[in-house]
């Protein structure tokens, strides 16, 4: 490589790096704002401009949020959905996956003609409310796991990494009387951790981020996930739900904002969580059923 | 882009004589145990509300329990009607701005990040891509207080910003900027907020489509003397085109079904005169507002064609029958 630079290249050098700079801190810069609303006083907050750092600290905002039981049972609710979703759909996935995977199966063409079907066709707001409805769910936990439990997409993605793991195994597994089942289990599971994850990744950023299916199928504020708190907060600006009951003199020391602001970054919890996890795989997983060649 | 192969190693299989022997036939339906799962949620959550739609796309209701055949007069007041065009509109306008505005910057900022000069770029493609990650209500609340008319950060930005300007080119004036995005500037805002969200997603995917471009060939190219926009449009372009009409394909789907993010930020009429109503808000408005489940559902058979003959063209164009 030719580390001798023309005074062009280097000009262009400073100005690319620059340029991504700016991109990334306005790309940043909105989750440092609202992180600093929420540690702020009212005064702070109601200040316009550039927050960076709360130049008076007040907790608050979160004491109020994290004291809210419908806000907790949210929390709850939202990590049931999730850690049941997902489990779900790993073993629903890979079950569909492995057959597919298999030589002599017709497949492709059905396949290619199912993905773009449920890219294009799916299903229906309507529709799908009253199917909902008919199978009794309304209100059910189910209503938000079964009808996104397997996705065409995700069969592919982890069908295709089957497809590379060496026939062989395959063959050796069969003489020595594996079960099919054994072999899915024993042989092309382990061996498929990295797609996995990034399947396992997606989904239970999926289920924790939905807040749509939970509006329209439950009712009950005690299943009720946590997103839809959020949800009301900004559409209906229902912060006052939260500060009933609050002395005056408490309710000085925060503001609508500050609560919003204070909520928001309670709900990014988990995603901080498994966002070290998220350079891996999510990047990688992307691609991986995308598009092939 | 290739499918990751996994290296497996012999030694860590369980060895396969101390295991108990059984099952040992090929059993023939053992596929489609397998497969079952998958086919019967298919067929239930997304054949079945699809017949359902056809069906009741022709029918009229009047609540939930009365329904009549009305044949094809649901469509036919759909499109004649001045709102659904409307929505019809902004939500083109919308899937413009995305194929058009945000995919370019995704690939622009793709080919940055794809230089050779750059360090840790696993650490910046992590940074854009962080938006998509958070979720729609998170990104509605941030820009419900981003877009706020008096102090919210643009608007007090904008205004710092012509103020800087004043002092080198005092003929602009200081202005006094209170943009109402929320209440006039609706689809900008619509826009800004989807920018922000997906730009670092797309270029995730054009950024993985630039790693494939041979580099021989890139080296080649600039041996026989061809600019950097030769090599551009001659080497890179074509490597990419494949994932890049799969990208425009993915943007103008979920372009047109946009609805989340306008519903959070604007409320469900799509904000003050429906500036910001979309096909699937106006789909929402009167199926589940109104009630009239035979004319949402063929609203959304409307739009299905319109995805669908997208789609196909998008296929014809790619030239491909393989995913």
């Amino acid at each position: 490589m030719n580390w001798q630079l023309t005074r062009g290249e280097k000009i262009f050098q400073t100005l690319n790096a620059l340029v991504l700079g700016v991109i990334a801190v306005s790309m940043i810069y909105p989750f440092i704002y609202i992180i600093s609303i929420s540690l702020s006083t009212p005064a702070e907050a109601s200040r316009g401009g550039l927050h960076l750092f709360p130049r008076e600290i007040s907790l608050a905002a979160y004491k109020l949020v994290l004291s809210d039981s419908a806000i907790l049972a949210g929390f709850g609710n939202s990590t049931l959905r999730m850690v049941l979703g997902t489990t779900l759909t790993l073993v629903a996935t890979c079950l569909a996956a492995y057959p597919l995977a298999r030589p002599g199966m017709p497949h492709r063409g059905l396949l290619t003609f199912l993905i773009l079907f449920t890219m294009v066709f799916t299903g229906g707001m309507v529709p799908n409310y009253l199917l909902i409805q008919e199978l009794g769910l309304l209100n059910s936990r189910w209503a938000l796991i079964l009808p996104v439990m397997i996705t065409a997409f995700n069969v592919i993605v982890v069908k295709n990494f089957f497809q590379a793991i060496p026939e062989s195994l395959w063959e050796s597994a069969r003489i020595d009387g594996a079960s099919e089942w054994t072999i899915l289990f024993r042989i092309y599971i382990p061996l498929s951790g990295p797609v996995l994850a990034t399947v396992a990744l997606w989904t239970m950023v999926f289920h924790w981020n939905s807040w749509f299916d939970a509006m329209l199928y439950i009712t009950d504020d005690s299943k009720q996930v946590l997103q839809i708190f959020l949800q009301r907060i900004v559409v209906d600006n229902a912060t006052e739900a939260l500060e009933t009951g609050v002395s005056s003199d408490q309710a000085s020391s925060f503001t609508p904002e500050t609560i919003k602001a204070a909520t928001v970054v309670v709900t990014l919890v988990p995603i901080m969580l498994v966002y070290p996890f998220l350079q891996r795989f999510f990047t990688k997983g992307i691609m991986l059923g995308s598009v092939k060649g | 882009m290739s499918t990751a192969t996994p290296s497996p190693e012999p030694a860590m299989l369980p060895d396969p004589n101390s295991k108990r022997r059984r099952g040992g036939r090929y059993s023939w339906w053992a596929p489609y145990v397998f497969i079952g799962p998958f086919v019967i949620l298919f067929l239930v959550f997304t054949v079945y509300p699809l017949l359902y739609s056809v069906i009741m796309a022709m029918q009229y209701n009047d609540g939930p329990k009365s329904a009549a055949f009305v044949g094809l007069t649901n469509f036919k007041r759909v499109l004649s009607d001045p709102v659904f065009w409307r929505a019809m509109k902004n939500t083109f306008l919308f899937a413009a701005a995305s194929i058009f505005i945000k995919l370019p910057c995704s690939l622009g900022l793709a080919l940055l990040l794809n230089r050779e000069d750059i360090r840790a770029r696993g650490f910046w493609r992590l940074i854009f891509f962080s938006p998509v990650l958070v979720g729609l209500a998170f990104v509605a609340v941030l820009f419900s207080l981003i877009f706020e008319k008096n102090t919210g950060l643009l608007n007090v930005m904008l205004e710092s910003g012509t103020q800087w300007l004043n002092g080198y080119l005092p003929f602009i004036g200081v202005w006094d900027i209170e943009f109402p995005w929320l209440q006039e500037w609706v689809l900008t805002a619509i826009i800004i907020a989807s920018f922000w969200m997906y730009v670092g997603f797309n270029m995730v995917y054009f950024l993985a489509a630039l790693q494939s471009v041979s580099k021989e060939l890139l080296e080649a190219a600039e041996v026989d003397g061809a600019g950097p926009w030769h090599r551009f449009l001659n080497v890179t372009v074509p490597a990419i085109l494949p994932v890049g009409m799969f990208v425009v394909l993915l943007s103008f789907l979920g372009s047109m079904q946009l609805f989340e993010l306008p519903y959070l930020l604007l409320g469900p009429g799509g904000g003050p005169q429906g500036r910001g109503l979309t096909v699937v808000m106006y789909l929402y408005e009167n199926g589940f507002n109104a009630g009239n489940l035979g004319y949402a559902s063929a609203v959304g058979w409307i739009l299905a064609v319109i995805l669908f003959g997208f789609a196909m063209v998008q296929k014809f164009l790619a030239g491909k029958d393989d995913i």
